[in-house]
């Protein structure tokens, strides 16, 4: 049995044995299915939507309220998925798209045979949280702990695609776009949304000598269960070699950032930018 | 921890799991699990494969350790109040660059405030690693907002039968004194916890409320207490009404 809850999530609700979920999982979904809409979540509405007892509901909800699963909304008394929970989702995404953005990093390096990062959008800035050089590599330049301005570095558009139009102007002050050598890089914030729109479309955003003269980058989005974007995975090489082998190296990033974005408990179907 | 439920043991591993991934940032081996949840290591074993097979929790091949699986991440985007978070992301980057200091939204979790958003000073950047923490409730301006509408009895099980804890140079000592000044913010509608806490730290703090009037959240600014000067009144304004705008009865208390 599959069934398609809330946020787009997927949840299988049978175990192995064919049952009823034998760790709450089906209550734990109907408790996110929860919108403000709805009636109030009680225990017995609970058991209706599961299908279970009520005695039985009512005694697993004492222990989700004392494990901090579940709360009471204070204002209308509704049972919900309490926010001890979000808070530390998000503290183990911000730690773990950095501990397994390293590993991720180090394998495409060795994969694809070029300097590898994952950065970050601190603001306006543009922030390396983890790299790896292939070996044998001529370039090797460290980019870890140094930030340059979002618009203007690799994976830009990716980091900005989850911004609004509005959001993304009030971010840039509405102005110029900071200085570059790039050869493509874009002279306005319109060519730079243009670019925006395409990394939505494609999912990935491939630079040619945007950043720099001869250099170029293929760059796709992490996102977290949140559907925000937390950072994107980018392959760096001299722009002949990025232009050789491209289809290879967008499939790689693609699917690299993908699998990281799956352990952040990201469904991959992207909100869309107007928020 | 006392849970009743077949339901309840498994998920306790679950907590468990999650709280060490949340703070140190990695799995736990079955061992380890049983160090801290008293039960047997065939029982944790059979748990966490329970969970691994629903995906609440996943097992990594190479070092065996299980970690939180993915669809309890997807669950946490559904946690809490949603709608809120939304609502409430650009009433702080509003307030963060107006008074040029960090901004927080917080609530209510069991007896501790508890961060659910935070945004840096300097322009809207999302400041990374507020988001979770936790400080108690008896010496912070959020800690007195979110409670002021409980009966005295609620508090006073919030607060437990031990002695306050000492916090800053100016934390409350004893009930007595925590009450008066929970007097004071249920009269102004707004709290400041000047130097309750941290050494250093003035914050200032005003309730976000529900639909039926209770308050969901708080709204905080803290900074460091040399700038706040003679800010404070300024401060106070503009953190009253931006938890205003975000109440659903838009009518600022006091």
């Amino acid at each position: 049995m599959q069934d398609n809850y809330g946020g787009g999530v997927t949840i299988d609700l049978e175990d192995s044995t064919g049952g009823v979920s034998a760790s709450g999982l089906d209550l734990l979904a109907a408790l996110a299915n929860y919108s403000p809409s709805d009636p109030p979540i009680t225990a017995s509405r609970l058991a209706a939507l599961t299908g279970r007892d009520r005695g039985v509901v009512s005694r697993v909800i004492d222990d989700l309220l004392e494990l901090g699963f579940v709360e009471r909304d204070p204002d209308e008394r509704a049972l919900r998925l309490g926010w001890g929970l979000y808070a530390a989702a998000v503290q183990v995404v911000e730690l773990r798209v950095v501990s397994r953005g390293q590993q991720l990093v180090e394998r495409l390096a060795a994969q694809c045979g070029e300097s590898t990062y994952l950065v970050r959008r601190r603001g306006t800035q543009s922030l390396t949280v983890a790299e790896a050089m292939p070996r044998a590599s001529v370039r090797g330049v460290s980019w870890l702990g140094r930030s340059q301005p979002v618009a203007r570095g690799d994976a830009g558009p990716v980091l900005l695609m989850d911004l609004s139009r509005a959001e993304l102007r009030a971010l840039l002050g509405g102005g110029k776009l900071p200085p570059s050598t790039g050869i493509n890089a874009p002279r306005s914030i319109e060519e730079l949304e243009r670019e925006i729109a395409k990394a939505r479309a494609t999912g990935v955003c491939v630079l040619m000598e945007h950043v720099e003269a001869g250099v170029a980058s293929v760059g796709a989005p992490v996102m977290d269960f949140r559907q925000r974007v937390v950072g994107a995975v980018v392959v760096v090489g001299p722009s002949t070699r990025v232009s050789s082998s491209l289809a290879t190296l967008v499939d790689a990033v693609r699917e690299g950032a993908d699998e990281l974005s799956r352990s952040l408990g990201s469904d991959l179907q992207l909100a869309g930018g107007e928020a | 921890m006392t849970v009743h439920t077949n339901i309840g043991r498994r998920l306790e591993l679950l907590a468990c799991l999650l709280e060490h991934e949340a703070s140190v940032g990695r799995g736990m081996g079955v061992v380890s699990v049983g160090s801290r949840v008293d039960r047997e290591k065939s029982q944790i074993s059979r748990g966490l494969a329970a969970l691994a097979r629903e995906g609440l929790v996943e097992r990594d091949p190479e070092n065996l350790e299980f970690a939180v699986g993915p669809v309890l991440l997807a669950l946490a985007a559904r946690a809490g109040s949603p709608d809120l978070l939304v609502l409430a992301q650009p009433v702080l980057e509003r307030l963060a660059a107006e008074l040029g200091e960090r901004s927080d939204l917080a609530v209510l979790d069991g007896a501790q405030v508890l961060t659910i958003d935070s945004v840096a000073a300097s322009s809207s950047v999302q400041s990374v690693g507020w988001t979770g923490r936790r400080t108690p409730l008896h010496c912070t301006a959020a800690g007195r907002v979110l409670v002021c509408g409980m009966p005295e009895a609620e508090i006073d099980d919030l607060l437990g039968p031990d002695p306050l804890p000492v916090a800053g140079p100016n934390g409350p000592t004893n009930r007595a004194e925590f009450h008066a000044r929970l007097a004071d913010t249920r009269r102004d509608g707004w709290a400041v916890a000047d130097r309750e806490l941290d050494l250093d730290v003035v914050a200032v703090a005003a309730p976000v409320l529900g639909r039926n009037g209770a308050v969901r959240a708080a709204i905080t600014v803290a900074c460091p207490a040399f700038r706040v000067g003679t800010r404070l009144d300024d401060i106070v304004e503009s953190v009253r009404r931006a938890a205003a705008g975000l109440s659903a009865t838009s009518e600022p208390r006091g």
